[in-house]
């Protein structure tokens, strides 16, 4: 294949060295089976080795890798060179997060968020393991599998202007994953979880922009779940309200 | 090991512990009420607003209609309808109380969130007032003959 | 030990005109808004009419006037991009489960928007003598 040559624009930064972030810029050859993260790789193999960026499977389910290239949100393993268009690859951080070097951004405050939401199955009684296996059909797990296919990558978080102004909403991904469990057969913890995101700074900061759900690489339309959760929620508040403790369960 | 303690579950015991917590700490009553009033006001105008203004005020200036099927007496004879007064009242409610939510989030997304108890009072405080005139004047004046002549 | 300097930035103030969605996202958020302000109209109509025929054909014709024409159908813009985003909003998250599976979004837009249609002509003939 004849070799070409693309400009990559990488965002630096340097905590303690350098007051903001700026572009560097590194011309290198490509062919066409290479994405944005083999770029990437290549210039820190073979032209500057201070490039910093996550990135682990290179295949799309790690959820390491996410960016912003050329203003769009992508995990860089899934997005090839020759797809971009335009003079040059400009490769940015996720937004919304703290840059903490170059490409690497701090993302504490998700996985806070996401222990908050029980990410796990929940049970009042659980069931003794000689019983046997939970049992479900592929109904009951095809009520919560489009929301199980969440890698964590935060592109929803990125592509999420209400989470770019308001840094204490609980976020798209929490709260599909939030639904993943609610909507799982196994799960009795509900109502809990519901309680959970009912805040002022959980479900009800959503807008509905539907961002989220553009970019997300796996498909889990967090949007979709976010407007379901608000439903399930305003049902549960209607059930607290009208319905007495003694009647309830 | 008992495998029905908590011991390899480790949500099961502080799942409810740590819910009532939170939910002492910050869990909304009002929201959920006035998305469901919103939801249902989106659904009003989405699906009825736009005939309505195509009707009662663009069909004339467009020339498809003549004017006297917006003049007093048309308007008496669909008041005559005791199931148009029901529809005046659903548009009128349903758009104040969809549009209060809309503005109050859009002055919250900017920026405003401090003053929200002032946007809680003063737009879901202007959709019911504007609610209740409509109650007024499509239903209670006429067909309960009930008076209020601060609104006459 | 270096010092641990993330860099923050705030959402910029033009993020809505980064991408059409975000625009229509707007779009639709002043269309909500309007319908409350054609909401008042159509409240304060309803009080004209009760202070009798005079008073009524005086906010008609104000109604009717040129430069609130134009404004009402500048309005009547936003309100259409209102009702056909919500249609979209309703397609793409379906909270009511009609059917086993979820749809494919397009086709309850469609669906919604056939439904919509129907009803303006059932309120056409209803309420206001047809067309």
């Amino acid at each position: 294949m004849a070799e070409k040559d693309v400009v990559f624009r990488v965002k630096r930064y340097r905590p303690g060295h350098d007051a903001a972030p700026h572009y560097q810029e590194y011309r290198i050859p490509y062919t066409d089976d290479m994405v944005v993260l083999d770029g990437l790789n290549y210039i820190k193999d073979q032209i500057d080795p201070t490039l910093t960026f996550r990135w682990s499977c290179r295949m799309g389910i790690c959820g390491s890798c996410g960016a912003s290239v050329n203003g769009k949100l992508r995990l860089t393993c899934g997005i090839f060179i020759k797809e971009v268009r335009g003079r040059a690859v400009t490769v940015d951080p996720m937004p919304n997060f703290p840059i903490l070097k170059d490409l690497v951004v701090e993302f504490d405050d998700f996985l806070r968020k996401l222990q908050d939401v029980k990410p796990y199955i929940v049970r009042g009684e659980e069931k003794p393991l000689a019983e046997g296996e939970y049992l479900q059909t592929p109904e009951d797990v095809e009520a919560y599998r489009q929301q199980s296919m969440c890698i964590n990558c935060m592109l929803c978080y990125s592509a999420c202007p209400v989470f770019a102004a308001s840094d204490h909403f609980v976020g798209p991904a929490a709260s599909a994953l939030a639904y993943r469990y609610i909507r799982d057969s196994r799960d009795e913890g509900a109502d809990e979880r519901l309680g959970i995101l009912s805040t002022k700074t959980g479900i009800w900061e959503c807008t509905f922009v539907g961002e989220c759900s553009v970019v997300c690489p796996k498909d889990v339309d967090p949007a979709g779940a976010i407007q379901n959760l608000k439903v399930l929620a305003s049902i549960r508040q209607m059930r607290e309200l009208l319905v007495p403790k003694w009647a309830r369960r | 090991m008992d495998d029905t303690t908590s011991a390899w579950n480790p949500g099961l015991e502080n799942v409810r512990a740590d819910a009532e917590r939170r939910r002492a700490r910050g869990e909304v009553l009002l929201e959920p009420m006035v998305w469901g009033l919103f939801s249902l006001g989106g659904m009003v105008t989405a699906f009825l607003f736009p005939v309505v203004m195509l009707a009662m005020s663009l069909a004339v200036p467009l020339g498809l209609w003549p004017a006297d099927r917006i003049g007093f007496d048309a308007y008496a004879g669909r008041l005559a309808d005791p199931l148009f007064r029901i529809f005046l009242f659903a548009l009128i409610g349903g758009s104040l109380f969809h549009g209060a939510h809309r503005l109050r989030h859009m002055l919250l997304d900017a920026g405003l969130k401090r003053a929200d108890p002032l946007w809680i009072v003063i737009l879901y405080g202007i959709a019911a007032l504007g609610s209740l005139a409509a109650l007024y004047y499509a239903l209670l004046r006429d067909v309960f003959g009930i008076r209020l002549p601060f609104l006459d | 030990m270096p010092r641990f300097l993330p860099y923050t930035s705030k959402r910029p103030a033009g993020w809505w005109l980064r991408n059409p969605r975000y625009l229509l996202f707007q779009a639709r958020e002043v269309g909500g808004i309007l319908t409350a302000a054609y909401g008042l109209v159509l409240l304060y109509q309803l009080r004209q009419f009760h202070r009798g025929p005079s008073a009524f054909e005086w906010f008609q014709a104000m109604l009717q006037s040129p430069p609130v024409v134009l404004l009402t159908f500048v309005v009547f813009g936003f309100i259409m991009v209102h009702a056909l985003t919500w249609f979209q909003s309703l397609a793409r998250a379906q909270p009511v489960a009609l059917t086993k599976r979820p749809m494919p979004w397009r086709q309850a837009f469609a669906v919604t928007v056939v439904l919509w249609i129907l009803v303006s002509v059932v309120v056409l003939y209803l309420f206001f003598g047809g067309l």
